[in-house]
């Protein structure tokens, strides 16, 4: 399985978030790991029926919090590094980071 | 061998009913530190952040996506606690009422009876004993016990229907939660 825990953000709110991504994971593998025995067919349906929609719900929190988290990122690394042709001074080391990272690909 | 009047396995359920309060706690408790951490942004306490990054509308978008993400998280721990802390109460119940079911099987062969399923039985066939004192003792015992099961049986179906309301709104509950995440 995929894990983000270890990923580590580089600003507190992307290691929040990926602390909660792991929650939503932990929470998914606990409701699976157990099997309920309700020894009666609709209460055990009406359980399975919990359990599977509270996996659902927190795969459906950890996706919208990954794609959150990666949306972010991208705003970290621009404001971590500017766009030399919008910056109001660029200077020669930040275009050369830059292009070292492979980001600004158009840069001349 | 007929099902007993008390089905179900009280341990299983106590220990989804704890994994269900854990999560719950901890989705709680994460989310409320992005919710924390959302706020400390939004008032300029995080100058680490690339919070005034990006265009107003990408901001904006992803604040409200956020904001979204948070409040689905916190219903959604709402849930697992609510439900969670109800399977422990569940199988605490069931625990009592299999300890109740098996007093009344020890009285049943005390009294040369039987319990199949949710009957009280006389014994077939020749019992040792012609008189008719010790049968009719031991006809009404079986009424007693009959009587004593019937009310496990209706207090264990009530509770079970109970539990089945609760956790099939639970489950709606959630569809709803997830369904409004944007």
């Amino acid at each position: 399985m995929q894990t983000d825990a270890g990923r580590g953000g580089s600003s507190p709110w992307l290691s929040t978030i990926d602390r909660l991504i792991a929650a939503c994971q932990e929470a998914e593998d606990a409701l699976f790991g157990t099997v309920p025995i309700l020894g009666e067919p609709l209460a055990q349906a009406t359980i399975d029926h919990w359990v599977d929609q509270g996996v659902d719900a927190t795969r459906r929190l950890a996706g919208h919090a990954r794609e959150l988290r990666d949306r972010r990122a991208v705003l970290d690394f621009d404001h971590d590094h500017p766009d030399p042709r919008t910056a109001s001074t660029p200077g020669h080391e930040q275009v050369r980071e830059i292009e070292q990272v492979g980001v600004w690909r158009e840069c001349p | 061998m007929t099902r007993s009047v008390v089905p179900g396995d009280p341990s299983s359920l106590s220990i989804l009913g704890a994994d269900a309060l854990r999560a719950g706690r901890q989705l709680q408790a994460d989310a409320q530190a992005l919710a924390s951490r959302r706020a400390d942004e939004a008032g300029g306490v995080d100058r680490t952040s690339s919070h005034e990054a990006g265009t107003p509308r990408v901001r904006k978008d992803l604040d409200q996506r956020t904001s979204s993400l948070i409040s689905a998280t916190l219903l959604t721990a709402e849930e697992m606690l609510r439900i969670g802390r109800l399977f422990q109460e569940r199988a605490a119940e069931l625990s009592t009422a299999q300890h109740t079911l098996q007093g009344l099987r020890d009285r049943a062969t005390a009294a040369g009876l039987g319990i199949d399923g949710s009957h009280v039985s006389l014994p077939w066939g020749i019992t040792g004993s012609a008189d008719a004192d010790v049968q009719a003792k031991r006809v009404a015992d079986r009424d007693h016990l009959q009587a004593d099961l019937d009310r496990l049986q209706s207090s264990a179906s009530t509770r079970r229907r109970a539990l089945e309301r609760e956790v099939k709104s639970s489950t709606a509950a959630l569809t709803r939660i997830i369904e409004g995440l944007s």
